[in-house]
């Protein structure tokens, strides 16, 4: 262990602490290790104890200060901090009306959020979809048309010529319509699956950018 | 040194170090060593306690390129500390009657 990872050891054991008393014992740690100079870098360490020992003394000694502190009477900043935390949760007990709204109107917002973001999906599937789906159409039409058309040759010649003549019209759409919606299809994919996975990497880290992966 | 060094003594110390010139975190706590054997980890919540009460006050002076937070006396802590001495020594006087009272030197 060097004398980075003790110090970086030692904060992460200090998290409960407040953020000044926490800077302000790190600070002192930090400028002892260079006072004692490299070469004693190992000695300091094991006179401190571990990280971990270290910091719960700080813990406990702090404690025991604040506590002489708060039934002393010079003590002044620790029923201070006291009254002001229960004005805090005073306050947050009267905002709550309005702090529920706002958190309401978030999620809601978030939930609209993602209904947009899949809706748009789904159009785009849609519109993938669509030239595939009229040439399909146009096809399936064209073959009833058709085989309409034949069953009334024998009865209504002239019904029967417009519906094999509508069919084969929808057939030859349909047929000319199938080459390109293929492209469409395949192309429309590549683009659904790369929108989705963009949209998912957003939902997951929003704030990244994509160049400082 | 077999006697339990009491916070209060050790206020005193680290005040008169303190007074006699301003010192730093290392330097204080190598000469606190020198009497007593003291964890090193003890001096800093001694001189946080010590800053609080407004004894002592805490300035940034750069040293070889970074800030070193040296420590200076108050007119508060001179105050503590000519108290520490009085108690010190009523009590020393006493323990010293108790321990060789009647003895000649």
């Amino acid at each position: 262990m060097n004398k980075g990872d003790y110090l970086s050891e030692l904060h992460r054991h200090l998290m409960d602490m407040p953020v000044a008393e926490r800077d302000s014992a790190m600070r002192f740690y930090m400028e002892y290790f260079d006072d004692a100079g490299a070469e004693n870098e190992q000695t300091v360490m094991l006179q401190l104890g571990t990280p971990r020992q270290l910091a719960d003394q700080l813990r406990s000694e702090m404690g025991a200060t604040r506590r002489a502190a708060t039934s002393s009477e010079e003590g002044g900043t620790a029923p201070g901090k006291r009254g002001w935390r229960w004005w805090t949760w005073g306050l947050v007990i009267l905002a709550s009306p309005v702090l529920a709204g706002l958190a309401a109107a978030g999620f809601g917002l978030l939930i609209g959020l993602l209904a947009v973001v899949f809706s748009l999906l789904l159009v785009m599937i849609i519109v993938v979809f669509l030239p595939m789906l009229v040439s399909a159409s146009l096809v399936i039409c064209g073959v009833f048309s058709l085989f309409t058309g034949s069953l009334l040759m024998w009865r209504e010649f002239a019904t029967a010529l417009y519906f094999v003549g509508t069919g084969l019209v929808a057939l030859g759409g349909g047929a000319l319509l199938f080459q390109p919606s293929v492209r469409v299809l395949q192309g429309g994919f590549r683009q659904v699956f790369k929108c989705s996975g963009w949209i998912v990497r957003k939902l997951r880290n929003p704030w990244k950018r994509k160049g400082a992966v | 040194m077999s006697f339990p060094i009491s916070a209060q003594l050790l206020d005193a110390c680290v005040l008169a170090i303190v007074a006699r010139g301003e010192t730093y975190g290392y330097e204080l706590t190598q000469r606190i060593k020198q009497a007593f054997e003291v964890s090193e980890s003890t001096l800093y919540p001694v001189l946080r306690r010590l800053q609080q009460d407004g004894c002592l006050e805490a300035y940034d002076q750069p040293f070889q390129g970074r800030n070193r937070r040296y420590y200076r006396i108050t007119p508060g802590g001179e105050h503590k500390l000519a108290a520490h001495r009085r108690e010190w020594a009523a009590f020393e006087a006493s323990v010293v009657q108790i321990l060789f009272g009647g003895m000649e030197p």
